[in-house]
């Protein structure tokens, strides 16, 4: 007997599984980390979900997308403090993705511009290349970016604009 | 070459093909599915859970899929009943640390912390988060039944946070930046923090007195507090590093700017009192100064004596009073001066604090651009005079006495006397010096303790 809850979990599984392995794999490099990662996120939101305490009874999970993001967030952070690197160091994990190619063989690549992505994506301020990657690689909404970030909905409109501007212009 | 927009959102789409092709995506679902198995869902629960309605196509298709699933889930659950409760299933749920909601709080935490990006603050967030580890083992013990790995948990992370201030500032100190104010002030909250979990260790005894577990938090009390203490401690070792760097404490009394003192005891302490008058414009000033000397057992051979200095065969205890009384403003105070035969016998010790140990003399042989700076090692801690353990001896000088910069060359310490010729002077300006004493490297409880004089001042000649 499958519950309403564990039907939606699942579906929210497969629809996200593979969005946010790939979040993880940006943010760790490795893919044995990426796939821990991941599986401890679907892990802890189902805990979360069907946690009894009283803390959060009320507590009610609107957006699964969103909610699986920042639960990966936090678990990645949580791995590089473990491994005593300054966390949220997106900029330096970003650069070593995007070169290491030995572990990439399992992911399937389509013809990606390389130039583009050494030359004008990374050279991006941080900021805005996390929020431009959740918004076309992760297709969130700015809703959800904007939930995630904390940021108004608006501002992650014009960081959208500025860093389209950015790769636009950038030689 | 330029991109137009669309093109650049096609580029960045294209990172959506980096995709894991193998089944490694279906074998994580397995072991979600697992974990999901024994979790099972309430039926409060049964509403927690929001799902956007989606296209009545996709909709289908992820039936289907989940179909296949349910028969893993299925099985699995038949396997864990026939194995038995405690089966290798549950073994990912001890993985899972904690409570959701601490993983949640410690999102919030992280996320803090990631995007703070000067280390004082980020220091501060540390202790900060030291002290809400220890509010999280106070409510952890106060529920009826709680688990013991997750105190632990608490604690490690508790540790860890303090262990992070220490290494903050560490990473500081090397980057060669000032953290005397921050030192102070994380020792500080510190201190705040040990009386914290004092109390919160008090209250919690009554409360859970029917427990038997209470000894045990009693003794963990104790580690807590052990904790904090010996990072404490490691921070308050490294402020004396940093003061015995060159960071000047505030020169003595009121007097000392205006006062030449030319005494054999110039680290008397002198007790600056100033009483009420109505005859004059500044309040007279009464200066007294304690004088202690304790005789030698027996006779001692003098070396040489510096110019000012004298060995004595002393009274047992002086105490000298003067009241001077001044209309300018400007008081010059003469410490007393005890005038003996510079022939006499035996040593003097001024059994004061240890910062007595050693004894600055007025410098001499001044010159244009040299003078010669003198000191006297008197007292006997091994730290700096054994010749097992030899610290160094040497003279801190600088033009303003919050600022003396230049250091003089080192010699290992006996007892006696110490002379250094600086040069390189100015003609004709104020120069302020002290000696220092550095310890050898000694087991000894001085180990770690920088020995200054009191500031002295010459003028070189024009």
């Amino acid at each position: 007997m499958i519950t309403k809850t564990e039907q939606n979990f699942l579906m929210a599984y497969d629809e996200h599984a593979q969005s946010i392995i790939r979040h993880v794999y940006f943010k760790v490099s490795n893919l044995d980390t990426a796939k821990d990662i991941t599986q401890e996120t679907f892990c802890k939101a189902w805990k979360f979900i069907t946690s009894t305490s009283d803390n959060y009874q009320n507590n009610k999970v609107r957006n699964i997308k969103t909610f699986l993001y920042t639960i990966a967030n936090n678990l990645i952070i949580d791995h590089y403090r473990k491994k005593d690197f300054t966390p949220l160091s997106l900029d330096m994990v970003q650069e070593k993705d995007m070169s290491v190619e030995a572990e990439q063989e399992k992911f399937s690549e389509y013809a990606l511009n390389r130039a583009f992505i050494e030359k004008r994506l990374l050279e991006l301020p941080k900021e805005y290349k996390e929020i431009i990657m959740y918004r076309y690689v992760d297709d969130l909404s700015i809703k959800e970016i904007s939930d995630l970030t904390g940021k108004t909905g608006s501002n992650v409109k014009v960081i959208i604009h500025r860093s389209i501007k950015i790769l636009r212009n950038n030689i | 070459m330029k991109y137009d927009k669309h093109t650049i959102i096609d580029e960045l789409k294209k990172l959506k093909g980096i995709a894991l092709q193998d089944d490694s995506l279906n074998v994580i679902k397995e072991r979600v599915v697992e974990y999901m198995a024994f979790h099972p869902v309430t039926d409060m629960q049964e509403s927690r859970l929001i799902v956007a309605q989606a296209p009545f196509i996709k909709k289908c298709i992820q039936l289907f899929k989940i179909m296949k699933t349910v028969k893993a889930m299925v099985s699995m659950v038949m396997i864990a009943l026939l194995v038995g409760g405690s089966s290798a299933a549950f073994a990912s749920e001890a993985s899972v640390p904690g409570d959701a909601l601490y993983g949640v709080e410690q999102l919030v935490e992280s996320i803090q912390y990631g995007l703070e990006s000067n280390p004082t603050d980020k220091a501060h967030m540390q202790i900060k988060f030291a002290e809400e580890r220890v509010m999280e083992m106070k409510q952890i013990i106060q529920q009826d039944n709680f688990k013991t790995k997750d105190l632990m948990r608490a604690q490690a992370e508790f540790q860890n946070n303090l262990v992070q201030v220490a290494t903050i500032i560490d990473q500081e100190k090397s980057g060669g930046n000032d953290v005397t104010v921050l030192v102070e002030q994380l020792a500080g909250s510190m201190d705040e923090q040990k009386k914290y979990i004092q109390n919160t260790f008090e209250d919690l005894k009554i409360n859970v007195i029917q427990q038997e577990s209470v000894l045990e938090l009693v003794n963990q009390k104790d580690e807590y507090i052990r904790i904090l203490e010996e990072q404490r401690d490691r921070l308050q070792m490294q402020l004396n590093q940093i003061s015995g760097n060159g960071m000047l404490p505030e020169p003595g009394s009121a007097f000392t700017t205006t006062t030449q003192t030319h005494s054999v005891y110039p680290d008397l302490p002198v007790v600056v009192e100033v009483s009420e008058t109505t005859t004059t414009v500044m309040p007279p000033v009464s200066i007294t100064g304690s004088v202690f000397v304790t005789p030698p057992a027996e006779t001692v051979t003098t070396e040489t004596v510096q110019s000012g200095s004298a060995f004595v065969t002393p009274p047992v205890e002086t105490t000298t009073t003067e009241t001077i009384q001044s209309d300018s403003g400007v008081v010059t105070v003469d410490v007393p001066v005890i005038t003996t035969t510079t022939t006499g016998t035996g040593t003097v010790s001024i059994p004061l604090s240890l910062s007595s140990i050693f004894v600055i003399e007025p410098a001499t042989n001044i010159r244009r651009t040299s003078a010669t700076l003198n000191t006297v090692v008197s007292g006997t801690v091994d730290a700096y005079t054994a010749t097992s353990t030899k610290g160094q001896v040497y003279f801190q000088y600088g033009l303003s006495p919050n600022n003396l910069n230049k250091i003089s060359s080192s010699t290992a310490p006996v007892q006696g006397s110490f002379s250094q010729t600086i040069s390189g002077l100015n003609p004709a300006t104020r120069y302020y010096y002290r000696a220092v004493l550095k310890p050898g490297s000694s087991t000894s409880a001085y180990s770690n303790e920088y020995q200054f004089s009191k500031i002295l001042s010459f003028v070189t000649q024009s």
